[in-house]
C-alpha cells in the first residue's frame, strides 16, 4: 500500500530548500551527527519491510532501499548486539511501531508535523526507527515544521541545525567533556560555546573569563572577540549561596591564539582582529548572546507555562476524581478561600505532571485519595463548626438585643433570669445551636420565637430557682415553704460580701453571679462573646444563707411600723416608708447623723448596729428633705415602667398613663414633695420596688444630716 | 448509489456524493462512468474498517473537498494545530488498532480530512509525553543499547573545531 499523495509531495521541495539553506557549519555539522540508521533523502517508501517478530534481523541490520535506484543501494551498518533484557518484546506492536514500520513516511511526517521539538526529540529516543527516521536529513523540514509549532522561539541560529537548536533548548542531557550524563540541574544553554552541561561540569570545565582574558596577548584581548559566558548564581537562604561566574571556553580561545600566532605581521593581525571582529559581529547578526538569552527566557517560561497547565490539568483531574467521592465542593470552597493552599499546595495536588488513574487498581491515587479525603473532611467539619459559629453569634446578638428589649418591661417582682440563664436555656440552645446554620433566621422570626419560648423558660428557672433557695431556708427553718420567700422577715445573707437582702434581690446581687463548672461549651462561647454584656454569668446562689440576725433587725422595724411580721411582705414594710436611723453610727463623736429607709437597714454595714425607727417627730420632714431622690427606684405594676421613688412621681405616672385617681389620704403630708395627704402606702398596689435596678446601680439607700441643720436654714 | 466491496466481500451502498469524500473513489468512478453498477474492489479495506470510514464520509458529506493544491497554496511556516471538531473528536475515539486502519485506508482511499483527524489524534498521544511513556502507550521497546544511548547524548556536542 504505497502512497505518495500529491499535497505531500511539496514537502519534498521544501525539505531541499531547507536543507540547502543550511550554513556550511550546519552542514558539517550534522555530517558529524549522523543517525545510527540513515535514509537518503526524499524517499517516499523506502524501507525494506521485515516480518513481523523478526526482531534479529531487524536488531542487526538497518536497511534501506532507494526506488530510483531500484532497490539496488543497500546501506548496511553493524550494531552491537541489543542485550536479551532489550529484545523481549511485549505482546503486539503497538500503534506508532507500526506506523514506523508499515505506514509509508509521508504519513509519519504529516503526523510529526503537528507535534514540536520537545516531541520529536522525545520521539527520537524512543526506538532506532523513529530516531533514524528523525534524524536523517529528510526530516529537516519536519524539525523545521516543529520548530514553528514554537511560539515565539527565537530564530533558528544560522550555524546550527534544526534539531541541534532543538536539542539545545529541549535536550536533557548534559554535555560532555565529562559525560556526567546527569539529568536536571542543567544550567541555561552556554549559546556562545554551543554547549549546555549541568552546573558541575560547567565549574570544572570553564575557566574564568578574566583569568582566561589576561593570558591572551595584548593585541587582541580587550577586542571583544573571545567568548565568554555566565553560569548564574544561586540565592540560598539557608546555605552560602553561590555566586556568579564568568567562564571563558579555553580550546575557542585556543584556536583564536593559535590563528594569532600564524600572523606574521602588524597589518595581518589588524585584518584578523577586524576579522574576528566582524565575525563576533556576524554572529551577532543572528545575536548569540541576546538571542541566548531570548531562548533561555523562552524556554523558561515555557517551562513555566507547561507546568502552570500540567498543574491545572492534575488539579482538574483530581477534582472530578474527588466528585465522585463527593468532596469536589469542599476542594473547590478551600481553592476560593484565604486556605486556597491547602489545596492547591497540597503534595498529591501540587505536581506538574498528569494524574495517571488506573482504572482497576490504582495505589498511588487511593494513598492521594485517603489523604485529600481525610484533609478535606477535617476541613469541612471545621469550616461549618466555624460557619456556625459565625452565624451562632449573629444570634446570639438578636436574642441578646431581644432580651434586653423585652427587660425593660418586665416584671420583677417575680425572679427574673440573666441573659445566659435564658439563652443557656435547652430550648434557645437548640434554636441557635441545632438549626441549620444555612437557615437564615430574620430578627422578625427569632423575635418569634423568643417571645413563644421565654414564658417556658422563666417557669423552669423560676420553679428551680425558688425550690434551691427554699432549700436553703429549710435548713435552719424546717417547714418554710416558697410563699415565705415574700416576707419582710425572709432575709438572706451574702457570704461573699456579707450583705443582707430580700427575695428576689439576690438574683440580681453580683455575688450571685457567675460561670459554674457545669456551664457547657456553648456557654463558655457565650460568655467569650459577650462578655462586654452586663451579663456576667448565670444565677449562682450557693453564696446565699439565711440571716437569722437580718431577720431578726427587720422584725423590729415591721413590728415599729405597726406590721404583723408574720404575714408582712417586704412590699407591705417598705410601702409604710419607715424613716430608721442608725444610732451607732449617729452617735461617734463629730459625725453627722446616718438615716437610711427600709431598704438601708439591709445594706447598712455596721457592727452592733442600734436603729430608732419613724420616732423623730417634728424633725422627720427636715430629715427627709436630706434625702436624695433616686431614679429607678420603683416600677409601675401596670406597665413596669420605672417612676421614680417619690410618691409624687408614682401618682402623676398613674394618673397619666393608666387613667387612675386617688383621693387624698388623711395622712398628713410628710415632705413638700408629696401631694397633699399622698403616700406610696395609698397607692401600694400600682408600684413594687425595681430590685434588680437597685442592685445594678448599688443604691446605698442611707443619707447623712448634718446636726442642727433644719431644712429651713 | 454506488457499490462497494471490502477485502472481506463484504458489499456496502452508499450514494455517490457519501463515496466521492474519497479521491480515490471519485477517480475511479469518472473512470469507469456512471452507469456502470460494477461494485468497486477495495482491497486494502475491510469491512468494519470501511463501515467507519463511510460513518465519517456521511456526517461530512456535502463539505467542499479540499483542492488538489491545498499544501502548496499554504504558506508552509504556518502553525499547525490539533484541534480536532467535537464530532470528530468522538468519531476517532477509538482503539490503536482501528486508528491504525483508519489512517491507513484515510491513505489508501485519499480522504485527506479524515486522514488529517487521524495524524492529529495520533500526535495528541505523543505530545507532551517522555519517551518511555510514549514507548508505553504505544507498546514499544526500547531498542537502544547502552553503547547507542551514550552515543546519542553526544551526538549534539558542538564541534570544538568551530
Amino acid at each position: 500500500m504505497t502512497r505518495r499523495s500529491s499535497r505531500i509531495s511539496q514537502q519534498k521541495s521544501n525539505t531541499a530548500r531547507t536543507i540547502s539553506h543550511a550554513s556550511p557549519t550546519a552542514a558539517t555539522l550534522h555530517a558529524n551527527t549522523q543517525p545510527l540508521t540513515s535514509r537518503p533523502m526524499g524517499s517516499t517508501r523506502k524501507r525494506l519491510r521485515t516480518s513481523d517478530g523478526d526482531d534479529e534481523d531487524e536488531d542487526n541490520v538497518s536497511e534501506y532501499r532507494d526506488n530510483d535506484n531500484g532497490g539496488q543501494s543497500r546501506r548496511k551498518k553493524k550494531k552491537t548486539k541489543m542485550p536479551a533484557e532489550f529484545r523481549k518484546v511485549r505482546g503486539k506492536r503497538g500503534l506508532l511501531e507500526r506506523l514506523a514500520k508499515d505506514v509509508p513516511l509521508d504519513i509519519i511526517f504529516e503526523i510529526f508535523c503537528y507535534l514540536d521539538s520537545s516531541d520529536l526529540i522525545n520521539l527520537s529516543l524512543t526506538t532506532r526507527d523513529l530516531r533514524s527516521i528523525l534524524m536523517s536529513k529528510a526530516s529537516d523540514f519536519v524539525w523545521r515544521s516543529a520548530r514553528l509549532n514554537l511560539d515565539d522561539l527565537p530564530p533558528l541560529p544560522k550555524d546550527l541545525s534544526e534539531f541541534q537548536y532543538a536539542d539545545f533548548i529541549f535536550g536533557i542531557h548534559c554535555h560532555p567533556p565529562q559525560l556526567c550524563s546527569r539529568k536536571g540541574d542543567l544550567i541555561p544553554t552556554l549559546w556562545s560555546f554551543r554547549t549546555r552541561c549541568c552546573r558541575t561540569c560547567a565549574v570544572d570545565t570553564f575557566p574564568y573569563f578574566l583569568t582566561l582574558k589576561r593570558a591572551q596577548p595584548l593585541d587582541y584581548r580587550d577586542a571583544n572577540i573571545l567568548p565568554h559566558e555566565v553560569i548564574p548564581g544561586i540565592y540560598r537562604k539557608d546555605r552560602k549561596s553561590i555566586a556568579v561566574r564568568h567562564i571563558g571556553h579555553t580550546a575557542l580561545t585556543q584556536q583564536l591564539r593559535e590563528q594569532y600566532d600564524a600572523l606574521k605581521t602588524e597589518e595581518e593581525i589588524d585584518v584578523w582582529i577586524s576579522r574576528k571582529w566582524e565575525e563576533q559581529e556576524a554572529l551577532r547578526e543572528v545575536r548569540p548572546h541576546k538571542h541566548g538569552r531570548l531562548c533561555n527566557e523562552w524556554y523558561s517560561n515555557m517551562v513555566q507555562d507547561r507546568d502552570d497547565k500540567l498543574f491545572e490539568e492534575r488539579k482538574d483531574a483530581i477534582l472530578q476524581k474527588l466528585d465522585e467521592l463527593g468532596l469536589r465542593e469542599e476542594a473547590e470552597i478551600i481553592i476560593n478561600s484565604e486556605e486556597s493552599y491547602l489545596f492547591l499546595e497540597h503534595d498529591a495536588v501540587n505536581q506538574s505532571k498528569k494524574l495517571t488513574v488506573q482504572v482497576s487498581f490504582d495505589p498511588a491515587w487511593n494513598k492521594m485519595k485517603s489523604d485529600l479525603a481525610v484533609m478535606l473532611s477535617e476541613h469541612k467539619e471545621l469550616r461549618i463548626a466555624g460557619e456556625h459559629k459565625i452565624v451562632a453569634v449573629r444570634r446570639y446578638e438578636t436574642l441578646v438585643e431581644l432580651y434586653h428589649q423585652a427587660l425593660k418591661d418586665s416584671d420583677f417582682r417575680e425572679p427574673y433570669p440573666l441573659v445566659l440563664d435564658v439563652l443557656t436555656d435547652q430550648d434557645f440552645k437548640k434554636l441557635i445551636w441545632n438549626t441549620s446554620c444555612y437557615d437564615v433566621l430574620s430578627r422578625a422570626f427569632l423575635s418569634s420565637q423568643y417571645s413563644q419560648l421565654l414564658p417556658a423558660v422563666l417557669q423552669r428557672w423560676r420553679s428551680a430557682k425558688i425550690l434551691e433557695l427554699v432549700g436553703i431556708v429549710q435548713r435552719k427553718i424546717p417547714g418554710f415553704t416558697s410563699s415565705d420567700l415574700y416576707l419582710a422577715v425572709t432575709v438572706f445573707g451574702c457570704k461573699g460580701c456579707k450583705i443582707k437582702m430580700h427575695f428576689p434581690e439576690m438574683f440580681y446581687h453580683e455575688c450571685c453571679q457567675g460561670f459554674s463548672a457545669n456551664d457547657d461549651l456553648r456557654a463558655e462561647f457565650f460568655r467569650s462573646n459577650y462578655l462586654w454584656d452586663l451579663c456576667k454569668g448565670s444565677c449562682n446562689l450557693s453564696k446565699l444563707f439565711f440571716d437569722r440576725s437580718g431577720s431578726e433587725t427587720v422584725k423590729l422595724v415591721v413590728e415599729a411600723c405597726g406590721l404583723d411580721p408574720k404575714t408582712a411582705s417586704s412590699q407591705d414594710l417598705y410601702a409604710t416608708e419607715p424613716l430608721i436611723e442608725c444610732l451607732t453610727c449617729s452617735g461617734r463623736a463629730g459625725s453627722d447623723r446616718l438615716f437610711m429607709g427600709f431598704r438601708g437597714v439591709l445594706k447598712h454595714r455596721c457592727n452592733n448596729g442600734r436603729y430608732t425607727v419613724n420616732s423623730f417627730g417634728e424633725e422627720t420632714k427636715d430629715i427627709l428633705s436630706c434625702e436624695p431622690s433616686l431614679h429607678g427606684y420603683l416600677k409601675c405594676a401596670h406597665c413596669h415602667r420605672e417612676i421614680g421613688n417619690k410618691a409624687t412621681g408614682v401618682r402623676q405616672h398613674l394618673e397619666n398613663w393608666h387613667g387612675l385617681t386617688f383621693e387624698n389620704s388623711s395622712e398628713p403630708d410628710i415632705t413638700e414633695e408629696s401631694p397633699p395627704g399622698q403616700t406610696l402606702k395609698s397607692m401600694q398596689d400600682h408600684w413594687y420596688w425595681n430590685t434588680r435596678e437597685c442592685e445594678y446601680l448599688k443604691y446605698e439607700f442611707s443619707f447623712r444630716k448634718r446636726r442642727g441643720i433644719t431644712s429651713d436654714a | 448509489m454506488i457499490v462497494l466491496k471490502t477485502s472481506d466481500n463484504e458489499t456496502f451502498t452508499v450514494e455517490r456524493d457519501v463515496a466521492e469524500r474519497s479521491v480515490l473513489i471519485k477517480n475511479m468512478l469518472d473512470d469507469i462512468g456512471e452507469n456502470s453498477e460494477q461494485a468497486i474492489p477495495l482491497p486494502n479495506v475491510n469491512s468494519s474498517v470501511l463501515k467507519k470510514v463511510l460513518e465519517y464520509c456521511e456526517h461530512h458529506r456535502g463539505e467542499p473537498l479540499p483542492a488538489a493544491d491545498a499544501d502548496t497554496s499554504q504558506d508552509d511556516t504556518r502553525k499547525r494545530t490539533t484541534d480536532i471538531s467535537e464530532w470528530d473528536q468522538k468519531f476517532i475515539t477509538v482503539d490503536q488498532e482501528m486508528l491504525f486502519e483508519i489512517i491507513l485506508a484515510a491513505n489508501y482511499l485519499d480522504i485527506k480530512s479524515l486522514l488529517d483527524v487521524g495524524c492529529k489524534t495520533v500526535a495528541n498521544m505523543i505530545k507532551g509525553k517522555t519517551p518511555e511513556e510514549i514507548r508505553k502507550l504505544f507498546n514499544i521497546v526500547n531498542d537502544f543499547t547502552p553503547e547507542e544511548e551514550a552515543q546519542i547524548k553526544k551526538e549534539n556536542e558542538w564541534a570544538e573545531d568551530r
